[in-house]
């Protein structure tokens, strides 16, 4: 997770009706909490230092502590994450239209996306119920194993 | 098609020991996905189509097979095998091999696994993975093997059996290729690609060409010069040597 996509959250969370976001990925967890004012600032729980991750450190110069204020609803996003390492495709067929798009609501076993590698296709199908907060690799980029595809909402 | 000609000419312990033959069917890869979601895929599995409606290719392409063999080869993965891609240069080397040893004609691989005869193309493997609580590949071979012709958008870059001056059963075909694909399989789950490795680049038409790799983010253009054990496609170009793993890959002439 980098800095802009922490940003990106951070600014989610202004905008939604949650209060509290907490995100595991790669065993670095972020919580981001969101004040009474209305504003969202995010705040560590816990950050394992990462043997071969210097990118992870600017995190903390954005990091400020915030009082815990009573939480009522706490929910997480989801992620979907890469079985393969391959390329990331968000359509069936060039011609057509992506399976989904950031703000869609999807049912648990509806197909999200295509990886591809050595025309080994693999069609990722969503694992719950929920509306698509982020989708994170352009089309067509190749992706690693394990890496966040999408993040949703469940519902 | 009957598929008991197939299984008196089998050789192999697991793959093709049940065969699914539907008469008609969408496409053998689409029934496969079907018996995934009903949990009735088992390895070894073989799904036979004496026709089909709706065959695919790469991207939602149109698979011509009238007169062709169709077939989905369902081959468990087991859990230690960690780079499973390469799984479908695996099955393409297994199917060129046992086509050119049934009709002792040379048919050679594009990469990743199309078999090519003379440039034009006789046969291709769409493989699908599809993960539960364990994880299976659907190895979908279409093989030309019993057109007189092919439909006109197609017929300059297609080639059937038939059209190579070979008359051989779509049984024939299918056995073979079951027989070659099943010691290849076993051999890449339990070494990898590496140790597969030789037997594609015996049979590949790739290396040595100059290549054009379409992706939609962009081409790129070099000379093939080599595979390595991850099955990645390395290309010489312009700016230094590339990898290549997914894509259209198309031989310039």
């Amino acid at each position: 997770m980098d800095l802009d996509e922490i940003k990106k959250l951070v600014r989610l969370v202004e905008k939604s009706g949650i209060s509290e976001l907490e995100i595991e990925e790669d065993g670095k967890k972020i919580k981001i909490t969101k004040a009474e004012s209305g504003t969202a600032r995010s705040q560590p729980v816990s950050i394992p230092v990462p043997v071969n991750e210097p990118e992870t450190a600017p995190i903390k110069e954005v990091v400020r502590p915030v009082a815990q204020k009573a939480e009522a609803d706490v929910s997480g996003l989801h992620s979907i994450k890469s079985p393969i390492v391959g390329t990331f495709y968000n359509a069936p067929s060039p011609d057509a239209g992506p399976y989904v798009k950031v703000g869609d609501s999807v049912e648990k076993g509806q197909t999200l996306c295509i990886i591809e590698a050595m025309k080994l296709m693999n069609e990722i199908e969503s694992d719950i119920s929920g509306k698509i907060v982020n989708i994170v690799p352009d089309n067509s980029s190749p992706v690693e194993f394990g890496e966040t595809l999408f993040r949703i909402q469940p519902s | 098609m009957n598929p008991e000609l197939i299984a008196e000419k089998l050789t192999t312990k697991d793959i093709g020991r049940s065969i699914v033959y539907l008469k008609e069917t969408d496409s053998t890869n689409l029934h496969a996905g079907r018996m995934f979601k009903n949990g009735e895929l088992r390895h070894g599995i073989v799904i036979i189509a004496g026709s089909q409606s709706a065959g695919r290719g790469r991207m939602g392409r149109y698979w011509y097979s009238n007169g062709g063999l169709a077939m989905t080869v369902v081959v468990e993965i087991p859990e230690k095998v960690d780079n499973l891609a390469p799984i479908t240069l695996t099955a393409g080397a297994a199917t060129a091999v046992a086509i050119s040893e049934l009709t002792g004609k040379k048919f050679d691989l594009k990469y990743p696994n199309d078999i090519m005869h003379n440039g034009k193309k006789l046969g291709g493997i769409l493989s699908e993975l599809k993960i539960d609580k364990n994880r299976f590949v659907l190895l979908g071979i279409g093989i030309n093997v019993e057109q007189e012709s092919f439909p006109d958008e197609i017929a300059g870059i297609a080639v059937s059996l038939r059209q190579a001056g070979l008359k051989v059963a779509v049984e024939d075909v299918a056995s073979a290729i079951l027989n070659q694909l099943e010691p290849m399989l076993d051999t890449f789950m339990a070494n990898g690609f590496a140790h597969i490795r030789r037997y594609w680049l015996e049979v590949n038409c790739t290396i040595g060409k100059k290549i054009t790799v379409t992706q939609p983010s962009g081409l790129i253009k070099g000379k093939a010069i080599n595979i390595d054990d991850e099955g990645a496609l390395i290309l010489e170009t312009e700016n230094g040597t590339q990898k290549a793993l997914s894509g259209d890959f198309t031989v310039e002439k």
